[in-house]
Protein backbone atom coordinates (compact mmCIF):
# COMPACT_ATOMS: atom_id res chain seq x y z
CA UNK A 1 0.00 0.00 0.00
CA UNK A 2 2.83 2.31 0.96
CA UNK A 3 4.88 3.62 -2.23
CA UNK A 4 8.15 1.98 -1.53
CA UNK A 5 8.54 -1.76 -0.69
CA UNK A 6 9.83 -2.04 3.32
CA UNK A 7 13.18 -3.37 3.34
CA UNK A 8 14.52 -5.77 6.36
CA UNK A 9 15.59 -4.30 9.42
CA UNK A 10 19.23 -3.95 10.08
CA UNK A 11 20.73 -6.65 12.53
CA UNK A 12 17.46 -8.40 13.05
CA UNK A 13 18.63 -11.58 14.33
CA UNK A 14 20.71 -10.22 16.73
CA UNK A 15 18.87 -7.12 17.59
CA UNK A 16 17.18 -8.32 20.75
CA UNK A 17 20.57 -9.97 22.54
CA UNK A 18 22.09 -6.65 21.82
CA UNK A 19 19.10 -5.08 23.36
CA UNK A 20 19.46 -7.19 26.37
CA UNK A 21 22.85 -6.23 27.09
CA UNK A 22 22.15 -2.62 26.40
CA UNK A 23 19.58 -3.48 29.23
CA UNK A 24 22.17 -4.53 31.89
CA UNK A 25 24.89 -2.17 30.53
CA UNK A 26 23.19 0.89 30.88
CA UNK A 27 20.64 -0.03 33.69
CA UNK A 28 23.70 -0.64 35.68
CA UNK A 29 22.01 -3.95 36.64
CA UNK A 30 25.08 -5.44 35.59
CA UNK A 31 27.40 -3.50 37.82
CA UNK A 32 25.30 -4.14 40.75
CA UNK A 33 25.09 -8.02 40.54
CA UNK A 34 29.02 -8.58 39.76
CA UNK A 35 29.52 -6.01 42.93
CA UNK A 36 27.19 -8.10 45.03
CA UNK A 37 28.63 -11.39 43.76
CA UNK A 38 32.24 -9.81 44.34
CA UNK A 39 31.32 -8.83 47.42
CA UNK A 40 30.58 -11.88 49.11
CA UNK A 41 33.20 -13.32 46.86
CA UNK A 42 36.25 -11.22 48.60
CA UNK A 43 34.03 -11.25 52.14
CA UNK A 44 33.42 -14.61 52.88
CA UNK A 45 36.70 -16.02 52.48
CA UNK A 46 37.55 -13.48 54.89
CA UNK A 47 35.49 -13.84 57.69
CA UNK A 48 36.17 -17.74 57.33
CA UNK A 49 39.60 -16.90 58.44
CA UNK A 50 39.79 -14.35 60.99
CA UNK A 51 36.43 -15.77 62.25
CA UNK A 52 38.26 -16.49 65.81
CA UNK A 53 39.45 -12.92 66.06
CA UNK A 54 36.21 -10.91 65.30
CA UNK A 55 33.80 -13.33 67.09
CA UNK A 56 36.31 -14.38 69.86
CA UNK A 57 37.07 -10.56 70.93
CA UNK A 58 33.33 -9.87 71.18
CA UNK A 59 32.06 -12.95 72.59
CA UNK A 60 34.74 -14.52 74.63
CA UNK A 61 34.35 -13.07 78.63
CA UNK A 62 35.61 -14.59 82.44
CA UNK A 63 33.21 -16.87 81.95
CA UNK A 64 32.26 -18.24 78.42
CA UNK A 65 35.21 -19.00 76.02
CA UNK A 66 34.56 -19.84 72.50
CA UNK A 67 36.98 -21.72 70.54
CA UNK A 68 36.58 -21.95 66.71
CA UNK A 69 38.69 -24.15 64.50
CA UNK A 70 40.76 -23.24 62.22
CA UNK A 71 39.79 -22.83 59.09
CA UNK A 72 40.18 -24.73 56.06
CA UNK A 73 39.60 -24.34 52.49
CA UNK A 74 36.49 -25.43 52.16
CA UNK A 75 35.21 -22.99 54.72
CA UNK A 76 36.19 -20.18 52.38
CA UNK A 77 34.42 -21.30 49.26
CA UNK A 78 31.55 -23.06 50.77
CA UNK A 79 31.12 -19.87 53.02
CA UNK A 80 30.84 -17.61 49.54
CA UNK A 81 28.39 -19.95 47.87
CA UNK A 82 26.03 -20.19 51.19
CA UNK A 83 25.62 -16.04 50.78
CA UNK A 84 26.28 -16.21 47.19
CA UNK A 85 23.12 -18.50 46.50
CA UNK A 86 21.08 -16.19 49.35
CA UNK A 87 21.39 -12.49 49.00
CA UNK A 88 23.20 -12.56 45.67
CA UNK A 89 20.66 -14.69 44.03
CA UNK A 90 17.98 -12.56 45.34
CA UNK A 91 19.63 -9.26 43.31
CA UNK A 92 20.12 -11.77 40.48
CA UNK A 93 16.01 -12.68 40.62
CA UNK A 94 14.84 -8.56 41.04
CA UNK A 95 17.47 -8.47 37.47
CA UNK A 96 15.50 -11.38 35.78
CA UNK A 97 12.03 -9.96 36.50
CA UNK A 98 12.39 -6.74 35.66
CA UNK A 99 14.01 -7.99 32.42
CA UNK A 100 11.08 -10.44 31.81
CA UNK A 101 7.72 -8.83 33.18
CA UNK A 102 6.67 -7.76 29.68
CA UNK A 103 3.33 -6.94 30.83
CA UNK A 104 4.30 -4.52 33.87
CA UNK A 105 3.82 -1.75 31.90
CA UNK A 106 0.82 -1.16 30.00
CA UNK A 107 1.57 0.82 27.32
CA UNK A 108 5.03 -0.68 27.16
CA UNK A 109 3.54 -4.27 26.80
CA UNK A 110 1.35 -3.01 23.74
CA UNK A 111 4.23 -1.83 21.88
CA UNK A 112 6.05 -5.27 22.00
CA UNK A 113 2.91 -7.29 21.89
CA UNK A 114 1.55 -5.76 18.66
CA UNK A 115 4.81 -6.05 17.29
CA UNK A 116 5.55 -9.94 18.05
CA UNK A 117 3.36 -12.40 18.43
CA UNK A 118 5.24 -15.22 18.79
CA UNK A 119 6.50 -13.87 22.43
CA UNK A 120 8.88 -16.84 23.05
CA UNK A 121 11.11 -14.71 20.53
CA UNK A 122 10.20 -11.88 22.98
CA UNK A 123 10.87 -13.61 26.33
CA UNK A 124 14.27 -16.12 25.50
CA UNK A 125 16.52 -13.38 25.13
CA UNK A 126 15.65 -11.93 27.88
CA UNK A 127 15.71 -14.90 30.02
CA UNK A 128 18.56 -16.39 28.25
CA UNK A 129 20.67 -12.59 29.11
CA UNK A 130 19.58 -13.02 32.61
CA UNK A 131 20.53 -16.43 33.66
CA UNK A 132 24.04 -15.76 32.27
CA UNK A 133 24.53 -12.78 33.84
CA UNK A 134 23.95 -14.94 37.30
CA UNK A 135 25.69 -17.07 36.24
CA UNK A 136 28.58 -14.53 35.35
CA UNK A 137 28.20 -13.14 38.57
CA UNK A 138 28.02 -16.41 40.30
CA UNK A 139 31.28 -17.31 38.82
CA UNK A 140 33.36 -13.92 39.25
CA UNK A 141 32.27 -14.27 42.80
CA UNK A 142 33.28 -17.67 42.63
CA UNK A 143 36.90 -16.76 41.82
CA UNK A 144 37.38 -14.21 43.99
CA UNK A 145 35.99 -16.32 47.02
CA UNK A 146 38.72 -18.66 45.54
CA UNK A 147 41.73 -16.07 45.33
CA UNK A 148 40.55 -14.95 48.76
CA UNK A 149 40.88 -18.84 50.29
CA UNK A 150 44.06 -19.52 48.79
CA UNK A 151 45.76 -16.41 49.77
CA UNK A 152 44.15 -15.96 53.91
CA UNK A 153 43.60 -20.25 53.80
CA UNK A 154 45.13 -22.31 51.46
CA UNK A 155 44.14 -23.69 47.88
CA UNK A 156 41.11 -24.94 47.36
CA UNK A 157 40.45 -28.51 45.61
CA UNK A 158 39.75 -27.95 42.16
CA UNK A 159 37.17 -30.45 41.88
CA UNK A 160 35.73 -29.34 44.97
CA UNK A 161 35.07 -25.80 43.45
CA UNK A 162 33.91 -27.07 40.02
CA UNK A 163 31.41 -29.22 42.44
CA UNK A 164 30.68 -26.08 44.13
CA UNK A 165 30.08 -23.97 40.64
CA UNK A 166 27.89 -26.66 39.49
CA UNK A 167 25.50 -27.23 41.94
CA UNK A 168 24.96 -23.48 42.28
CA UNK A 169 24.48 -22.82 38.86
CA UNK A 170 22.31 -25.11 38.48
CA UNK A 171 20.50 -23.64 41.93
CA UNK A 172 20.28 -20.25 40.35
CA UNK A 173 18.88 -21.20 37.25
CA UNK A 174 16.18 -23.58 38.84
CA UNK A 175 15.15 -20.26 41.00
CA UNK A 176 15.52 -18.11 38.01
CA UNK A 177 13.40 -20.32 36.11
CA UNK A 178 10.72 -20.71 38.49
CA UNK A 179 10.85 -16.32 38.98
CA UNK A 180 9.80 -16.69 35.29
CA UNK A 181 6.77 -18.73 35.84
CA UNK A 182 6.04 -15.89 38.29
CA UNK A 183 6.09 -13.37 35.66
CA UNK A 184 3.71 -15.27 33.59
CA UNK A 185 1.14 -15.60 36.42
CA UNK A 186 1.59 -12.29 38.40
CA UNK A 187 2.29 -8.80 36.17
CA UNK A 188 4.22 -6.37 39.02
CA UNK A 189 7.94 -6.68 38.97
CA UNK A 190 7.59 -6.50 43.01
CA UNK A 191 5.02 -8.49 43.70
CA UNK A 192 6.81 -11.16 41.49
CA UNK A 193 10.54 -10.35 42.99
CA UNK A 194 9.04 -10.65 46.55
CA UNK A 195 7.52 -14.10 46.01
CA UNK A 196 10.25 -15.10 44.20
CA UNK A 197 12.58 -14.04 46.93
CA UNK A 198 10.52 -16.00 49.35
CA UNK A 199 10.38 -19.34 47.54
CA UNK A 200 14.06 -18.48 47.85
CA UNK A 201 14.17 -18.59 52.07
CA UNK A 202 11.05 -21.13 51.92
CA UNK A 203 13.98 -23.27 50.53
CA UNK A 204 16.31 -22.48 53.23
CA UNK A 205 14.18 -24.49 55.19
CA UNK A 206 13.28 -27.51 53.04
CA UNK A 207 16.97 -27.94 52.78
CA UNK A 208 16.53 -29.43 57.20
CA UNK A 209 14.22 -32.50 55.23
CA UNK A 210 16.45 -34.44 53.68
CA UNK A 211 13.92 -36.30 51.86
CA UNK A 212 12.54 -33.21 50.47
CA UNK A 213 15.99 -31.98 49.64
CA UNK A 214 17.17 -35.03 47.73
CA UNK A 215 14.52 -34.55 45.31
CA UNK A 216 14.51 -31.00 44.82
CA UNK A 217 16.71 -27.73 44.02
CA UNK A 218 17.40 -27.75 47.50
CA UNK A 219 19.33 -30.92 47.42
CA UNK A 220 22.33 -28.36 45.88
CA UNK A 221 22.36 -26.42 48.98
CA UNK A 222 24.67 -29.00 51.02
CA UNK A 223 27.82 -27.12 50.24
CA UNK A 224 29.71 -28.50 52.38
CA UNK A 225 28.86 -32.25 51.25
CA UNK A 226 29.21 -31.56 47.67
CA UNK A 227 32.39 -29.14 48.08
CA UNK A 228 33.82 -32.70 49.68
CA UNK A 229 32.63 -35.14 46.92
CA UNK A 230 30.36 -36.81 49.65
CA UNK A 231 26.86 -35.80 48.42
CA UNK A 232 25.70 -37.41 45.09
CA UNK A 233 24.60 -34.42 43.30
CA UNK A 234 22.99 -35.62 40.50
CA UNK A 235 19.50 -36.23 41.45
CA UNK A 236 18.96 -32.55 42.35
CA UNK A 237 20.65 -31.29 39.26
CA UNK A 238 18.56 -33.46 37.26
CA UNK A 239 15.25 -32.13 38.86
CA UNK A 240 16.27 -28.80 38.67
CA UNK A 241 17.22 -28.73 34.94
CA UNK A 242 13.99 -30.46 34.53
CA UNK A 243 11.63 -28.42 36.76
CA UNK A 244 13.77 -25.49 35.14
CA UNK A 245 12.32 -26.71 31.71
CA UNK A 246 8.91 -27.38 32.86
CA UNK A 247 8.58 -23.60 34.58
CA UNK A 248 9.88 -22.23 31.65
CA UNK A 249 7.87 -23.51 28.86
CA UNK A 250 4.94 -22.95 31.42
CA UNK A 251 5.90 -19.47 32.02
CA UNK A 252 6.38 -18.53 28.32
CA UNK A 253 2.50 -20.30 27.30
CA UNK A 254 0.93 -18.39 30.14
CA UNK A 255 2.88 -15.27 28.99
CA UNK A 256 1.51 -15.93 25.23
CA UNK A 257 -2.24 -16.91 26.69
CA UNK A 258 -2.82 -13.56 28.83
CA UNK A 259 -4.36 -11.01 27.02
CA UNK A 260 -3.92 -7.43 27.99
CA UNK A 261 -7.66 -6.68 29.16
CA UNK A 262 -7.67 -4.50 32.19
CA UNK B 1 -11.66 -13.53 18.06
CA UNK B 2 -12.91 -14.78 14.55
CA UNK B 3 -10.54 -13.24 11.75
CA UNK B 4 -11.87 -14.00 8.89
CA UNK B 5 -11.56 -12.20 5.02
CA UNK B 6 -12.73 -9.03 5.40
CA UNK B 7 -14.50 -7.45 2.24
CA UNK B 8 -12.04 -6.73 0.31
CA UNK B 9 -13.02 -3.98 -1.94
CA UNK B 10 -13.02 -1.21 -0.04
CA UNK B 11 -12.76 -1.89 3.93
CA UNK B 12 -9.51 -3.05 5.89
CA UNK B 13 -12.03 -4.00 8.60
CA UNK B 14 -14.95 -5.20 9.13
CA UNK B 15 -16.60 -5.74 12.64
CA UNK B 16 -19.48 -7.25 13.61
CA UNK B 17 -21.12 -7.39 16.59
CA UNK B 18 -18.22 -6.96 18.82
CA UNK B 19 -18.76 -7.47 22.53
CA UNK B 20 -16.57 -6.65 25.41
CA UNK B 21 -17.80 -6.25 28.62
CA UNK B 22 -16.01 -5.21 31.66
CA UNK B 23 -19.29 -4.72 33.81
CA UNK B 24 -21.76 -2.21 31.64
CA UNK B 25 -18.45 -0.76 29.80
CA UNK B 26 -16.12 -1.74 27.26
CA UNK B 27 -18.30 -2.56 23.98
CA UNK B 28 -21.21 -4.23 24.00
CA UNK B 29 -22.54 -4.89 20.91
CA UNK B 30 -19.85 -2.67 18.13
CA UNK B 31 -20.87 -3.18 14.08
CA UNK B 32 -18.67 -1.39 11.86
CA UNK B 33 -15.99 -0.74 8.85
CA UNK B 34 -12.59 0.15 8.50
CA UNK B 35 -11.60 1.93 5.24
CA UNK B 36 -8.56 0.58 3.28
CA UNK B 37 -7.00 4.45 2.56
CA UNK B 38 -7.83 7.56 3.97
CA UNK B 39 -8.66 9.12 7.81
CA UNK B 40 -11.04 7.61 10.14
CA UNK B 41 -12.17 9.43 13.33
CA UNK B 42 -13.56 7.25 16.22
CA UNK B 43 -14.95 9.99 18.39
CA UNK B 44 -17.17 9.40 21.51
CA UNK B 45 -17.75 10.67 25.10
CA UNK B 46 -15.52 9.25 27.84
CA UNK B 47 -16.07 5.51 28.42
CA UNK B 48 -17.67 4.91 24.82
CA UNK B 49 -15.66 2.11 24.29
CA UNK B 50 -12.76 3.56 21.80
CA UNK B 51 -9.99 1.92 23.32
CA UNK B 52 -11.57 -1.40 24.29
CA UNK B 53 -12.11 -1.46 20.29
CA UNK B 54 -8.74 -0.47 19.38
CA UNK B 55 -7.31 -3.73 21.63
CA UNK B 56 -10.15 -5.62 20.13
CA UNK B 57 -9.08 -4.31 16.71
CA UNK B 58 -5.52 -4.99 17.34
CA UNK B 59 -5.56 -8.79 19.30
CA UNK B 60 -4.61 -7.46 22.33
CA UNK B 61 -7.72 -7.94 24.00
CA UNK B 62 -10.34 -11.20 23.02
CA UNK B 63 -13.87 -10.44 22.72
CA UNK B 64 -16.17 -11.99 24.41
CA UNK B 65 -18.21 -12.27 20.91
CA UNK B 66 -18.25 -10.79 17.88
CA UNK B 67 -15.87 -11.36 15.08
CA UNK B 68 -13.31 -8.55 13.89
CA UNK B 69 -12.23 -9.52 10.32
CA UNK B 70 -9.30 -8.11 8.67
CA UNK B 71 -8.97 -8.44 4.71
CA UNK B 72 -5.78 -10.50 3.43
CA UNK B 73 -3.52 -7.68 1.97
CA UNK B 74 -3.90 -5.69 5.24
CA UNK B 75 -0.31 -7.40 6.31
CA UNK B 76 0.87 -4.88 9.22
CA UNK B 77 -2.13 -3.14 11.71
CA UNK B 78 0.23 -0.88 14.07
CA UNK B 79 -1.11 0.59 17.31
CA UNK B 80 0.07 3.39 19.58
CA UNK B 81 -1.81 4.19 22.44
CA UNK B 82 -2.49 7.36 23.99
CA UNK B 83 0.81 7.39 26.19
CA UNK B 84 3.31 5.45 24.28
CA UNK B 85 5.92 3.98 26.53
CA UNK B 86 9.32 2.76 25.97
CA UNK B 87 12.66 1.47 27.20
CA UNK B 88 13.84 4.65 28.43
CA UNK B 89 17.63 3.87 28.47
CA UNK B 90 17.34 3.22 24.74
CA UNK B 91 18.03 5.99 22.34
CA UNK B 92 15.19 7.48 20.26
CA UNK B 93 17.61 5.68 16.71
CA UNK B 94 17.35 2.26 18.95
CA UNK B 95 14.20 2.54 19.58
CA UNK B 96 13.03 2.68 15.70
CA UNK B 97 15.56 -0.42 15.19
CA UNK B 98 13.88 -1.68 18.14
CA UNK B 99 10.26 -1.83 16.78
CA UNK B 100 11.67 -2.50 13.14
CA UNK B 101 13.48 -5.69 14.44
CA UNK B 102 10.15 -6.87 16.78
CA UNK B 103 7.99 -6.57 13.75
CA UNK B 104 10.76 -8.43 11.46
CA UNK B 105 9.69 -5.05 8.98
CA UNK B 106 10.81 -1.74 8.37
CA UNK B 107 10.29 0.96 5.94
CA UNK B 108 12.64 2.64 3.08
CA UNK B 109 14.70 5.95 4.66
CA UNK B 110 16.18 6.27 7.88
CA UNK B 111 15.66 6.65 11.23
CA UNK B 112 16.71 10.16 10.96
CA UNK B 113 14.54 11.12 8.41
CA UNK B 114 11.96 9.49 10.06
CA UNK B 115 12.39 10.92 13.22
CA UNK B 116 12.35 14.00 11.36
CA UNK B 117 9.42 14.01 9.75
CA UNK B 118 7.53 12.95 12.99
CA UNK B 119 9.23 16.45 14.31
CA UNK B 120 12.08 14.75 16.32
CA UNK B 121 14.89 16.27 14.50
CA UNK B 122 18.30 16.32 16.17
CA UNK B 123 17.10 13.34 18.83
CA UNK B 124 18.62 10.41 16.91
CA UNK B 125 20.99 9.63 19.97
CA UNK B 126 19.32 10.88 22.80
CA UNK B 127 18.09 8.36 25.37
CA UNK B 128 13.80 8.65 25.20
CA UNK B 129 13.50 8.66 29.40
CA UNK B 130 14.26 12.03 28.61
CA UNK B 131 11.63 12.93 26.72
CA UNK B 132 8.24 15.16 27.29
CA UNK B 133 5.16 13.38 26.96
CA UNK B 134 5.03 15.15 23.50
CA UNK B 135 8.05 13.80 22.31
CA UNK B 136 7.09 10.32 23.49
CA UNK B 137 3.75 10.18 21.33
CA UNK B 138 6.23 11.66 18.37
CA UNK B 139 8.12 8.72 18.76
CA UNK B 140 5.19 6.59 19.09
CA UNK B 141 4.30 7.75 16.09
CA UNK B 142 7.48 7.29 14.26
CA UNK B 143 7.67 3.76 15.80
CA UNK B 144 4.55 2.83 14.28
CA UNK B 145 5.55 4.05 10.76
CA UNK B 146 8.85 2.79 10.88
CA UNK B 147 7.34 -0.76 10.31
CA UNK B 148 5.19 0.63 7.01
CA UNK B 149 2.32 -0.66 8.52
CA UNK B 150 -0.98 -0.86 6.09
CA UNK B 151 -3.03 0.27 8.70
CA UNK B 152 -2.16 2.59 11.73
CA UNK B 153 -4.30 2.97 15.04
CA UNK B 154 -3.79 6.01 16.85
CA UNK B 155 -5.33 6.45 19.83
CA UNK B 156 -5.70 10.00 20.71
CA UNK B 157 -2.22 10.91 18.55
CA UNK B 158 -2.30 14.61 19.65
CA UNK B 159 -3.71 14.75 23.50
CA UNK B 160 0.42 15.26 24.98
CA UNK B 161 0.91 18.27 21.88
CA UNK B 162 1.02 21.85 22.17
CA UNK B 163 -1.23 24.23 19.20
CA UNK B 164 1.93 24.00 16.46
CA UNK B 165 2.70 20.26 17.20
CA UNK B 166 -0.48 19.74 17.06
CA UNK B 167 -1.15 21.25 13.32
CA UNK B 168 2.24 19.32 12.44
CA UNK B 169 0.91 16.01 13.70
CA UNK B 170 -2.28 16.50 11.88
CA UNK B 171 -0.50 17.57 8.85
CA UNK B 172 1.62 13.94 8.97
CA UNK B 173 -1.88 11.96 9.40
CA UNK B 174 -2.95 13.55 6.48
CA UNK B 175 -0.51 12.65 4.59
CA UNK B 176 -0.35 9.19 5.69
CA UNK B 177 -4.15 8.66 4.91
CA UNK B 178 -3.31 9.43 1.00
CA UNK B 179 -1.23 5.98 1.19
CA UNK B 180 -2.77 3.54 3.70
CA UNK B 181 -5.74 3.41 6.73
CA UNK B 182 -5.45 5.47 9.62
CA UNK B 183 -7.76 5.10 12.67
CA UNK B 184 -7.74 7.52 15.25
CA UNK B 185 -9.52 8.71 18.30
CA UNK B 186 -9.38 12.25 19.86
CA UNK B 187 -11.50 14.30 21.79
CA UNK B 188 -10.68 17.17 20.08
CA UNK B 189 -13.33 17.84 17.29
CA UNK B 190 -11.32 20.48 15.49
CA UNK B 191 -8.89 18.15 14.85
CA UNK B 192 -11.24 15.41 13.46
CA UNK B 193 -12.80 18.11 10.64
CA UNK B 194 -9.43 18.90 9.79
CA UNK B 195 -8.31 15.68 8.82
CA UNK B 196 -10.95 12.96 8.86
CA UNK B 197 -12.60 11.58 6.11
CA UNK B 198 -14.95 8.92 7.82
CA UNK B 199 -16.78 9.41 11.45
CA UNK B 200 -17.21 6.87 13.77
CA UNK B 201 -19.35 7.63 17.15
CA UNK B 202 -19.07 5.34 19.39
CA UNK B 203 -21.88 5.84 22.53
CA UNK B 204 -22.17 3.66 25.35
CA UNK B 205 -20.32 0.87 23.58
CA UNK B 206 -22.30 0.81 19.97
CA UNK B 207 -21.94 2.11 16.91
CA UNK B 208 -24.04 5.14 16.47
CA UNK B 209 -23.07 6.75 13.13
CA UNK B 210 -20.51 5.64 10.60
CA UNK B 211 -20.47 7.60 7.63
CA UNK B 212 -18.65 10.55 5.99
CA UNK B 213 -17.93 13.52 7.78
CA UNK B 214 -19.89 15.97 5.31
CA UNK B 215 -22.69 13.51 5.64
CA UNK B 216 -22.72 13.30 9.49
CA UNK B 217 -22.87 17.11 9.04
CA UNK B 218 -25.66 17.28 6.40
CA UNK B 219 -27.43 14.73 8.52
CA UNK B 220 -27.55 18.04 11.56
CA UNK B 221 -28.75 20.35 8.76
CA UNK B 222 -31.40 22.44 9.95
CA UNK B 223 -33.48 24.66 7.43
CA UNK B 224 -31.65 27.62 8.90
CA UNK B 225 -30.27 30.50 6.70
CA UNK B 226 -28.19 33.65 8.41
CA UNK B 227 -28.78 36.48 6.29
CA UNK B 228 -26.53 39.35 6.05
CA UNK B 229 -27.67 42.84 4.84
CA UNK B 230 -26.53 46.39 4.43
CA UNK B 231 -29.85 47.54 4.94
CA UNK B 232 -32.53 47.33 8.10
CA UNK B 233 -32.07 43.46 9.65
CA UNK B 234 -35.45 44.34 11.52
CA UNK B 235 -37.50 44.94 7.67
CA UNK B 236 -36.15 42.18 6.33
CA UNK B 237 -36.87 39.97 8.81
CA UNK B 238 -40.54 40.93 8.84
CA UNK B 239 -40.85 40.33 5.09
CA UNK B 240 -39.39 36.63 5.75
CA UNK B 241 -41.30 36.31 8.30
CA UNK B 242 -44.34 37.18 5.77
CA UNK B 243 -44.26 34.19 3.40
CA UNK B 244 -45.88 31.23 4.73
CA UNK B 245 -42.92 29.21 4.47
CA UNK B 246 -40.89 30.87 7.35
CA UNK B 247 -41.20 29.17 10.40
CA UNK B 248 -39.64 32.34 12.12
CA UNK B 249 -37.37 34.97 12.22
CA UNK B 250 -34.78 36.11 14.77
CA UNK B 251 -32.93 39.46 14.04
CA UNK B 252 -29.71 39.10 15.35
CA UNK B 253 -27.91 42.57 15.20
CA UNK B 254 -29.01 45.81 13.13
CA UNK B 255 -27.43 43.76 9.86
CA UNK B 256 -28.18 39.73 10.44
CA UNK B 257 -31.05 38.10 10.26
CA UNK B 258 -31.96 34.54 11.17
CA UNK B 259 -34.58 32.88 9.48
CA UNK B 260 -35.63 29.35 10.29
CA UNK B 261 -37.97 27.49 7.20
CA UNK B 262 -40.59 24.75 7.42
CA UNK B 263 -38.42 22.57 5.05
CA UNK B 264 -34.93 22.59 3.19
CA UNK B 265 -36.65 23.18 0.21
CA UNK B 266 -38.29 26.30 1.32
CA UNK B 267 -35.01 27.65 2.37
CA UNK B 268 -33.66 26.91 -1.18
CA UNK B 269 -36.51 27.60 -3.25
CA UNK B 270 -38.54 30.71 -1.25
CA UNK B 271 -36.06 32.42 0.53
CA UNK B 272 -34.00 33.56 -2.57
CA UNK B 273 -37.07 35.06 -4.24
CA UNK B 274 -38.29 36.94 -0.62
CA UNK B 275 -35.02 38.41 -0.28
CA UNK B 276 -34.84 39.78 -3.70
CA UNK B 277 -38.36 41.18 -3.27
CA UNK B 278 -37.76 42.65 0.21
CA UNK B 279 -35.71 45.27 -1.63
CA UNK B 280 -32.99 45.16 0.86
CA UNK B 281 -29.54 44.60 0.08
CA UNK B 282 -28.24 41.46 1.00
CA UNK B 283 -24.73 41.15 1.43
CA UNK B 284 -24.75 36.73 2.12
CA UNK B 285 -26.95 34.16 2.97
CA UNK B 286 -25.76 31.06 4.24
CA UNK B 287 -26.87 27.64 5.76
CA UNK B 288 -26.61 27.92 9.38
CA UNK B 289 -24.36 24.39 8.96
CA UNK B 290 -23.99 22.62 12.36
CA UNK B 291 -19.98 22.28 13.75
CA UNK B 292 -19.00 18.69 14.29
CA UNK B 293 -19.50 19.57 18.38
CA UNK B 294 -23.11 20.25 17.16
CA UNK B 295 -23.40 17.30 15.83
CA UNK B 296 -21.64 14.64 17.82
CA UNK B 297 -23.98 16.64 20.81
CA UNK B 298 -27.08 15.68 18.95
CA UNK B 299 -26.39 11.94 17.87
CA UNK B 300 -24.74 11.31 21.56
CA UNK B 301 -27.83 12.56 23.24
CA UNK B 302 -30.33 11.25 20.99
CA UNK B 303 -29.30 7.77 22.74
CA UNK B 304 -31.75 6.51 25.48
CA UNK B 305 -29.91 5.88 28.73
CA UNK B 306 -29.74 2.41 29.18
Amino acid sequence: MSASPPSPPPRAGLFPLRIELLRLWRTRRLVGLLFAYAFFGFMNPFIARYAAEIFGSALNSGQMQITVAMPVPADGMVSYVNNALQIGLMVGLAMLVSACAIDASYPLAIFYRTRRRDLWTLLAPRLAVSLAAMTLGFTVGMVAAWYETAVLIGTPSGAGVLRLWIAGACYQVAFGALAFLLTGILRSVGMTTAIAIVLVLVSAILATWPDIARWSPVGLTDYAGIYAGTTGMLPAIGISLAMSAVAIVAGTITVQRRDLGR
Amino acid sequence: MNVTGANTATNAIVVRELVKDFGGIGLLGASLTIPERGVTAIIGPNGAGKTTLFTLLTGLVRPDSGTVAIAPEIGEVAYCPDTPAFEPWLTADEVLDQSASLARRRTGGTNADLLARCGLADTVGRRVGGFSRGMTQRLGIAATLVIDPHLMILDEPTSALDPVGRLDVLALLRDLGRERGVVLSSHSLADVEKIAETVIILAKGRVVYQGTLDDLLARQERPVWRIRTRGNASVLAARIAEDAATARTEVISDTEVIAHMQTMDAGERTLPRILGASGEPVVEMTLDRPSLDDAFAAIVNAEPTP
